[in-house]
C-alpha cells in the first residue's frame, strides 16, 4: 500500500475500502498510546482505551471532515474516553456502609462528636441528610426540595465524599 | 504495538463485518417487502378491474386507428373512473418507494462491494 495523505486514506475508508483504516492505525496508534499512557498507569486499561478511540473514529468516519487533521481529533476523542473511564472509575461512599448509617443512629443523628463535622455542611445537604436519614427515596426527596431527582442524587454523593473527608480529617 | 494494531483492527473488523451484513439484510429484505407488498396490491387490483369488466375497454386498442381517435378519451375517462382509487394510489406508493430503494442500492453498491472484498480479504487471507 503507497504512502497515502490522510484526507485520501480518509476518503477512500468511507467509499468502503476499509482496509486503509490499518493505515490510520499503524500512523497514529503510538501518538494516542502515549497520550493516554500518561494519563493512566495501568496498562491492560490504556490498552482498552486506545482500542476504544480507534473503534469510536471509526463509527464517526463517516461525519469526519477529510479537509481537517485527523490528530486532533483523534486526541479528542481519546479525552473524550479517559473522561469517560475517569467518571466509570468514580470514588463512591455507600450510605448503607458509611459513616452515616453506620456510626450515627436515627435518633442521634446530631450527637456531639458529629455535630462539628455535619455543621460544616450547606442547610441543603444537611436537610437532604436528614431526609434520608429518616428513610425517604431520592424521589421522594426530590419531589419535597423541589429539585430535579439528579441534582439530589449529585448533592447526595457530594455529601457523602464531604462527610468521608472531614471525618477523615478529625 | 504490533499486537495493539492488531487487536484494534480485529475489532474494527468485527464491528464492520456485523454492521455490513445487517446492512445487506435490511436492504435486500426491505426490498423483498415491497415487491411482495406491490404483488398483493396489485393482484387485488387486477382482480377488481376483471370482476368489474374494466379490462375488457383496453380491447379498443385492437380496433382501427379512427375509431381508437374517436372513442380513446371517452375509454379513458371511464377507465379512470372505474378504477379502484385506493389500491392504485398503494401501487403507485409502492412503486415510487421501489424505485428509491433500487436507486439507493446502485448508488452505495460500489461501496458495499469494497467493504465486503475487504472483509474477505481479512477473514479468509
Amino acid at each position: 500500500m503507497k504512502k497515502l495523505a490522510d484526507k485520501e486514506v480518509i476518503q477512500k475508508i468511507k467509499n468502503g475500502e476499509i482496509d486503509y483504516f490499518s493505515v490510520i492505525v499503524e500512523e497514529y496508534t503510538a501518538q494516542i498510546y502515549r497520550y493516554i499512557k500518561a494519563k493512566l498507569f495501568q496498562k491492560l486499561d490504556v490498552d482498552d482505551l486506545v482500542q476504544n478511540t480507534f473503534i469510536s473514529f471509526y463509527k464517526a468516519i463517516s461525519w469526519f471532515d477529510e479537509t481537517k487533521p485527523m490528530l486532533p481529533y483523534l486526541y479528542q476523542i481519546a479525552k473524550n474516553e479517559l473522561k469517560m473511564y475517569y467518571r466509570s472509575h468514580k470514588e463512591t461512599v455507600s450510605l448503607d456502609e458509611g459513616l452515616i448509617e453506620t456510626k450515627i443512629g436515627e435518633d442521634d443523628f446530631y450527637t456531639e462528636d458529629y455535630s462539628p463535622i455535619l455543621e460544616k455542611l450547606s442547610k441543603e445537604q444537611q436537610e437532604i441528610l436528614q431526609l434520608l436519614q429518616k428513610g425517604y427515596s431520592y424521589e421522594e426527596i426530590a419531589k419535597k426540595c423541589d429539585r430535579p431527582i439528579n441534582t439530589i442524587r449529585t448533592i447526595i454523593r457530594r455529601t457523602r465524599l464531604q462527610v468521608k473527608r472531614l471525618y477523615e480529617k478529625t | 504495538m504490533r499486537k495493539l494494531e492488531k487487536k484494534i483492527l480485529k475489532k474494527v473488523y468485527s464491528f464492520e463485518t456485523k454492521r455490513t451484513i445487517t446492512e445487506i439484510i435490511l436492504r435486500i429484505g426491505s426490498i423483498l417487502v415491497v415487491i411482495a407488498a406491490g404483488t398483493v396490491v396489485v393482484v387485488s387490483l387486477l382482480r377488481q378491474l376483471i370482476e368489474q369488466q374494466t379490462l375488457d375497454m383496453l380491447e379498443i386498442f385492437q380496433e382501427d386507428k379512427e375509431i381508437i381517435k374517436q372513442y380513446l378519451s371517452d375509454v379513458l375517462n371511464t377507465f379512470y373512473q372505474e378504477l379502484p382509487k385506493n389500491e392504485t394510489i398503494w401501487v403507485i406508493i409502492l412503486f415510487i418507494f421501489f424505485i428509491l430503494l433500487i436507486l439507493f442500492f446502485i448508488k452505495n453498491f460500489e461501496k458495499i462491494n469494497n467493504r465486503i472484498k475487504a472483509l474477505k480479504i481479512y477473514w479468509f487471507k
